[in-house]
């Protein structure tokens, strides 16, 4: 299952697209460095043994088998969806949410990390079918297999994630070639269920989104609470001014007011510490590694790879948009890693095989087509 | 799938970049000053640096009153019943309203309170009134059981548990016990570093809490309320001053345990030897009004300060609260002057506070001193007074009878007091424990006699001094008329009731003959001796002391047909009053040749009498008069220094009480510089029999040779 992949890659070494490798990496050494200033020599460590860990699926995903992939897209999403449930099951009550499962020498796994590129593999098979995207049955089948894990991540609760599903279904309908009024429909329908997602949601969520709504003229006791996060965020951001408090050196971090400071706000950390200068430097480096995954998937011409290349894409980019959008307050409070920034091994391990994938389709994109 | 679609979300991908590049920028560039600002109100605090109030010293550098370093221990009940597990038992049954609530009972009954906060379930909570309610009560239970950084377990089980806290959450109510022992051998290890009784620290805090019961229940509604709940919980309710070292030692190494407990540095006011208390005075903490006024005004700026785009009247009321501020910014932790000199001078002998501003984590610990300004210790303030002139003159008043009196020993030319005497007097650390009793004293003894007597005396025989000044500058008479008194004139006894014969105005002052003074006065007319009372002797007229006093009284007109009124007034009677201290200062008058001196409280060597002087012959016939009154005359029996030279004086008080005595006196006789001033409430006897050996033996314990011999 590696062995092809391994011959590939010594062969055709030089289509490989590495600057997608550079950039993660700028993205990774960017998050040690923030991850320090934020929980400190520890939690850098800590993180970069993450990394180091994660680089073995890296390698993984770079020499797989792509026929194999394919054969076992469903086999993998539902792999991911039994990790969902063991979790909502035996799974380890941490903060406010069941997301985790213990596993040996102390690390946890975060099933709902993986979920989301076995949901890109599955919609992959699904609309990669000839011709099936522009039907209204894989449309359909798409919204269905989406719906089943966004729903089992949002009980537990963890919104964020939950709402990342359904984004990234839409996106990939429509690069697959999904009709314009069968995607109106589906954002019609997504808009009606609104009320009913609200109505699902626990009082502290619903009080956090409407602290938001009002979060110019939160009261003291919302600033404490329900604003907590929101407030803290925000005064860490705006405080950053044009070139940041140094690194180590923003009060709001190194005080400790900022909460999650090393996964879900880090962007906060350094928006803070190095200024607008850094944070739209951050984002542009996102954007351009979201970017590049892009130009890759232009460049495949197998419907199944490039899908897998495009869903890929866009779980970055959903994740790129709500945490700094909540970081920035343009989005309500919800936990979300920024993937490769943030401190946590599940995402990193996730986003680094996701990573390993695209430069398996890059690598050998005119040659397997041949041999599949 | 076409290659138009990847281009579309390019294209999206660009502008969700622009979005987030566009937020950042709003936040970091354009509003950065607003939360920069939020981010400096967040984590700094400003911590108050006790000043040092201002010395008093005499006039030789001698210290009557200064501030020492001490260290108050404060108590702040909000974080207490935050942080101490009595007092967030306490509060748990407070808020369900289960029976008895107060520290006291949780205190003799720990386990019976433990085991009814772990019972605590989910419908318990539901049944509490108010969102905010049900939130205590999740943070209390949290509190107690140790749950920090798991709100939202709580608020999840709260909303949708069932089972009872302590089931939910796995706590014994061993942990919950260990945890409050733990707290109270802290609190009784403060309590043994105080030397207080066992339990005493708890029924002081109780005390504290029912307090702030009690003034909140007062107030009516609800944000209302819970601001007055706010301000008095938060507010330092000091539980000893002057700590001892152990307790401040005691609360450096085990603050953390005590949470609402703290020692700050504080100042308190040593008054060394004890003399002149009246004069110098005493502080006392400002009222709790003007602490409260400030303490408004500082809230109100601070919490105006915060506005970003204040409206026009935001900013006037701003600048008003500031404006009040400047001028009665007392702090509760402060002394304010409020007699005597410590009053008088409030402005230079206050200092100003330091402060450091505190960078504080998110926990509320000190993580950097940003900012500190040294405080700036008040002025000193030197005084007039000569410590052992005062002292010795304290003690020379001893001896009068009846023990009640004044002495006043003045420099004649400056005006400089070197001693203010009364008995009966006080001693200011007296002042806290004691001052109830001393205000019904019926010998008035917070009354200072020299200046501010409780009944202002009249001055007697020793007006005659002013009576015969005014005839001679007046052209009433001169110094070569004589009188033959007979004892009586008009109905009005002489003071010696077979008359003194012939009597010229000189041999008048030395025997103090009424007759003389009776025509004289008449001669000179009311308006005019009161007038010339006033403005060349300044009776009846403020002395220009620094500190409050009385003036008494001197009419200024007499009826037509009263022409006793205006004898009695030519001998310091019935229709005038005079302190001892304008007593004093007519003598220094007299001393300047007619140039009058304004009394002061303040070195001033250097300060001149004005006014227009007296005629030679004027000067001739008062200072002959009062060194023969010493000599010969009236104050002949009181043993006083030979070159004294002097003026008796008894008045009647009716009502049947005894006659007040006077005894005023100018040294050296040739030159006089000093006057010496003795007032005896009530005594009985004469002002020769009874005031004057008080000067007598002031002057024979030999204080004031020194001071003489430098001005010779």
């Amino acid at each position: 299952m590696f062995k092809r992949g391994w011959e590939d890659l010594r062969r055709y070494w030089w289509d490989g697209d590495w600057q997608v490798v550079l950039v993660a990496a700028g993205l990774v050494a960017c998050g040690l460095v923030f991850i320090q200033s934020a929980g400190g020599p520890a939690a850098a460590q800590s993180q970069a043994l993450r990394v180091a860990l994660s680089l073995p699926c890296f390698l993984g995903a770079l020499l797989v088998s792509q026929r194999w992939v394919r054969e076992n897209a469903f086999l993998l999403f539902a792999l991911a969806l039994v990790g969902l449930l063991i979790a909502a099951s035996v799974g380890r009550t941490t903060n406010e949410a069941r997301r985790w499962i213990d596993i040996a020498g102390g690390f946890k796994l975060q099933p709902s990390e993986f979920v989301k590129f076995g949901l890109v593999l599955a919609l992959a098979r699904i609309l990669s079918r000839r011709r099936h995207a522009r039907t209204v049955e894989s449309v359909v089948q798409a919204v269905l297999i989406t719906a089943l894990p966004a729903v089992m991540v949002a009980l537990q609760p963890d919104l964020g994630t939950a709402l990342v599903l359904p984004a990234v279904c839409m996106g990939l309908c429509f690069a697959a070639g999904a009709r314009m009024p069968h995607l109106g429909v589906l954002a019609l329908v997504g808009l009606m269920l609104m009320p009913v997602l609200w109505m699902g949601m626990r009082p502290f969520q619903k009080q956090r989104v409407q602290t938001w709504m009002h979060q110019g003229q939160m009261d003291r006791q919302e600033r404490l609470s329900t604003g907590y996060h929101l407030h803290n965020a925000l005064v860490a951001v705006g405080s950053g001014g044009w070139g940041g408090a140094g690194l180590g050196d923003g009060p709001q971090n190194r005080l400790g007011y900022l909460p999650e400071r090393e996964s879900d706000f880090i962007f906060a950390v350094a928006a803070e510490e190095t200024g607008f200068v850094g944070g739209a430097a951050l984002i542009g480096l996102y954007a351009t590694l979201v970017g590049l995954i892009l130009g890759v998937a232009s460049r495949v011409r197998d419907r199944f790879l490039r899908l897998t290349v495009v869903g890929v894409a866009l779980v970055f980019w959903t994740h790129m948009f709500f945490n700094i959008g909540v970081a920035t307050g343009l989005l309500p409070t919800t936990g979300i890693v920024l993937p490769l920034v943030s401190f946590g091994g599940s995402s990193t391990l996730a986003a680094m095989a996701a990573l390993g994938w695209v430069l398996n389709v890059g690598l050998r994109r005119e040659h397997q087509l041949a041999r599949s | 799938m076409d290659r138009g679609r990847l281009s579309a979300l390019a294209v999206l991908l660009l502008a969700s970049v622009g979005v987030l590049w566009g937020r950042l920028f709003q936040l970091q560039v354009v509003e950065h000053d607003k939360w920069a600002l939020q981010s400096r109100l967040a984590r700094t605090s400003e911590v108050l640096v006790p000043y040092r109030r201002g010395a008093l010293t005499d006039r030789h550098g001698v210290v009557l009153a200064e501030d020492e370093d001490t260290h108050d221990i404060l108590f702040e009940y909000r974080a207490f019943r935050r942080g101490h597990p009595l007092g967030q038992l306490a509060h748990i049954a407070a808020l369900v309203g289960a029976g008895e609530h107060g520290l006291l009972h949780v205190w003799s009954d720990p386990d019976l309170y433990v085991a009814e906060a772990l019972a605590m379930t989910p419908q318990h909570l539901a049944a509490l009134p108010t969102s905010r309610l049900r939130g205590d009560a999740r943070f209390y239970l949290g509190r107690i059981a140790g749950l920090s950084g798991r709100a939202a377990e709580l608020q999840i089980w709260s909303t949708e548990g069932a089972a009872p806290f302590g089931k939910a959450f796995d706590v014994s109510p061993a942990d919950v016990r260990a945890r409050l022992d733990a707290a109270l051998g802290a609190v009784a290890g403060l309590e043994a570093a105080l030397a207080w009784p066992r339990g005493r620290l708890l029924t002081e805090i109780e005390r504290r809490r029912r307090l702030i019961e009690a003034q909140v229940a007062q107030v009516e509604g609800g944000p209302e309320q819970r601001r007055r709940r706010r301000d008095l919980e938060m507010r330092g309710h000091t539980l000893e001053r002057r700590a001892p070292y152990t307790a401040v030692h005691h609360l450096s190494l085990q603050g953390l345990d005590l949470p609402g407990f703290s020692a700050q540095p504080a100042t308190e006011r040593r008054y060394p030897g004890s003399v002149a208390a009246h004069v110098v005075g005493w502080v006392r903490r400002p009222e709790e009004d003007r602490i409260a006024a400030a303490d408004a005004d500082r809230r109100l700026v601070s919490m105006l300060n915060r506005v970003v785009d204040p409206t026009p009247t935001q900013e006037e009321d701003l600048a008003a609260a500031r404006e009040r501020l400047l001028a009665v910014d007392y702090r509760r932790s402060e002394n304010m002057g409020y007699t005597g000199i410590e009053a008088a001078f409030e402005e230079q002998l206050r200092g100003r506070y330091g402060w450091r501003s505190v960078e504080r984590d998110r926990h509320g610990r000190a993580a950097q001193v940003l900012a500190f300004e040294e405080p700036q210790p008040g002025g000193t303030v030197a005084t007039s007074l000569d410590a052992q002139v005062q002292a010795a003159a304290e003690d020379a008043l001893g001896g009068l009878p009846g023990g009640r009196g004044a002495l006043v020993v003045m420099d004649a030319r400056t005006g400089e007091c070197l001693a203010l005497a009364t008995v009966p007097t006080y001693r200011q650390a007296e002042i806290a424990s004691r001052y109830t009793a001393l205000a019904a004293d019926p010998g008035h003894p917070l009354h200072h006699r020299s200046f501010r007597p409780w009944r202002p005396p009249a001055p007697g025989s020793t007006f005659k001094l002013v009576t015969a000044a005014a005839a001679l500058e007046l052209d009433v008479t001169s110094a070569s008329e004589t009188w033959r008194c007979k004892g009586s004139l008009n109905g009005l006894r002489c003071n010696r009731a077979w008359g003194h014969g012939q009597v010229d105005l000189v041999t008048a002052i030395e025997h103090s003959c009424n007759v003389v003074f009776y025509d004289l006065a008449q001669r000179v007319g009311y308006e005019r001796l009161a007038a010339f009372a006033r403005e060349r002797f300044g009776v009846a007229e403020p002395t220009g002391i620094e500190i409050p006093e009385v003036t008494g009284d001197l009419r200024a007109y007499a009826r037509a047909f009263d022409t006793r009124s205006v004898m009695r007034l030519g001998i310091g009677q019935a229709v005038i009053e005079a302190t001892p201290l304008q007593v004093a200062r007519l003598a220094a008058v007299i001393a300047n040749g007619g140039l009058i001196p304004s009394a002061t409280l303040l070195a001033a060597p250097d300060a001149v009498p004005s006014g227009v002087p007296f005629s030679a012959d004027t000067m001739e016939v008062l200072r002959l008069g009062m060194a023969r009154s010493v000599d010969s005359g009236t104050a002949s029996s009181a043993a006083l220094p030979p070159e004294t030279a002097g003026k008796t004086g008894t008045a009647e008080v009716g009502g049947g009480r005894a006659d007040d005595t006077w005894f005023v006196g100018l040294l050296p006789r040739d030159d006089p510089r000093l006057v010496i001033c003795v007032y005896g409430q009530e005594t009985g006897g004469g002002g020769g029999s009874v005031a004057a050996p008080v000067a007598a033996r002031l002057l024979a314990t030999g204080v004031l040779d020194g001071w003489l011999e430098a001005r010779r």
